[in-house]
């Protein structure tokens, strides 16, 4: 284990990243990371980069915050478990940003559903479906106006995703945006 | 009346609603961990204001640099209210204001304006 912490640094280096948190997903960690991913993008890139950047981030963290189905109980409420990566390519010239989070097998159908209606809209055609998704109805548990994805697919230049099983229950599901 | 307002965080906005100035502002940045509820005093405010408060002529000021997906479904709830005011009679400007170099901001601005009908919503840039 003692030797895996270096290995592990090193891989995400290769990759480009430039930071990855895997854990509890706050609130308050949301805001700390979002501002320094901010500001650690600007020293390179425009500021529109960095918005995008910063926007699709806020969008992910948000989607692990209501959505992740591994939960522990603190204080009457509930904090979700899940993974961010940002890193640059070097090779494409572009940022990416990724999240994962455990999801009960049940909900496979509505997300797969959801992100491929979404990931070959093109830019004229995700502004239409998020204006007309604007004036639905929030969904029943109130929690979600089911615009973080379309949000996700507006500022990226391509959006994809993976669904993995893990076991009978569970599959863990991945988002990738490249900016 | 009582004014409303809520105090800035790093997540949520500045609040500043103000009874007798007939003044609505919401400056800052919004992304909350739970928008609905952070938002819901806006709603019960507006609908007491204007069941209770006669003026000629309203001002809401929208000055927000960034918002997530869900602060923009309430914004357009909000927007959908102020409208159903302005049929009843109701006379409302929204001045939706952003800075020249927050192309996003300006962006749903202009989105935001298409989809009112009646409400006198303009772009400012500031």
């Amino acid at each position: 284990m003692l030797n895996n912490l270096y290995n592990l640094k090193n891989t995400l280096e290769k990759d480009g990243v430039i930071f990855s948190f895997s854990g509890v997903i706050t609130q308050d960690i949301l805001i700390a990371l979002g501002k320094e991913l901010k500001n650690t993008v600007m020293i390179k890139s425009k500021l529109s980069t960095a918005t995008k950047i910063f926007s699709i981030f806020v969008e992910q963290m948000q989607n692990i915050t209501k959505y992740s189905d591994e939960k522990i109980s603190k204080h009457e409420n509930e904090i979700s478990f899940g993974i961010v990566t940002v890193g640059y390519s070097k090779n494409d010239n572009s940022y990416y940003l990724m999240c994962g989070n455990i999801i009960d097998k049940t909900k496979t159908n509505s997300i797969s559903e959801k992100l491929n209606r979404i990931k070959n809209m093109n830019s004229d055609e995700l502004k239409e479906y998020y204006k007309k998704k604007i004036k639905e109805n929030m969904d029943k548990d109130g929690k979600s106006a089911g615009l973080g994805f379309i949000e996700m697919a507006r500022k990226s230049q391509k959006l994809d995703y993976i669904i993995t099983s893990i076991d009978s229950k569970n599959s863990f599901f991945t988002i990738k945006t490249i900016i | 009346m009582k004014d409303l307002i809520i105090k800035a965080t790093k997540s949520t906005p500045y609040i500043e609603f103000s009874a007798k100035e007939h003044k609505m502002r919401i400056k800052g940045e919004s992304y909350p961990e739970n928008t609905y509820e952070f938002y819901e005093p806006i709603f019960r405010w507006l609908n007491e204001y204007f069941l209770k408060i006669e003026s000629s002529i309203n001002f809401f000021e929208f000055e927000i640099i960034y918002f997530n997906s869900s602060s923009s479904k309430v914004f357009m709830d909000i927007f959908d209210l102020l409208e159903r005011f302005c049929e009843s009679g109701k006379k409302i400007v929204v001045n939706w204001q952003y800075e020249s170099e927050n192309e996003s901001s300006l962006e749903y601005g202009e989105e935001f304006a298409e989809e009112v009908n009646i409400l006198d919503f303009n772009l400012v840039e500031i």
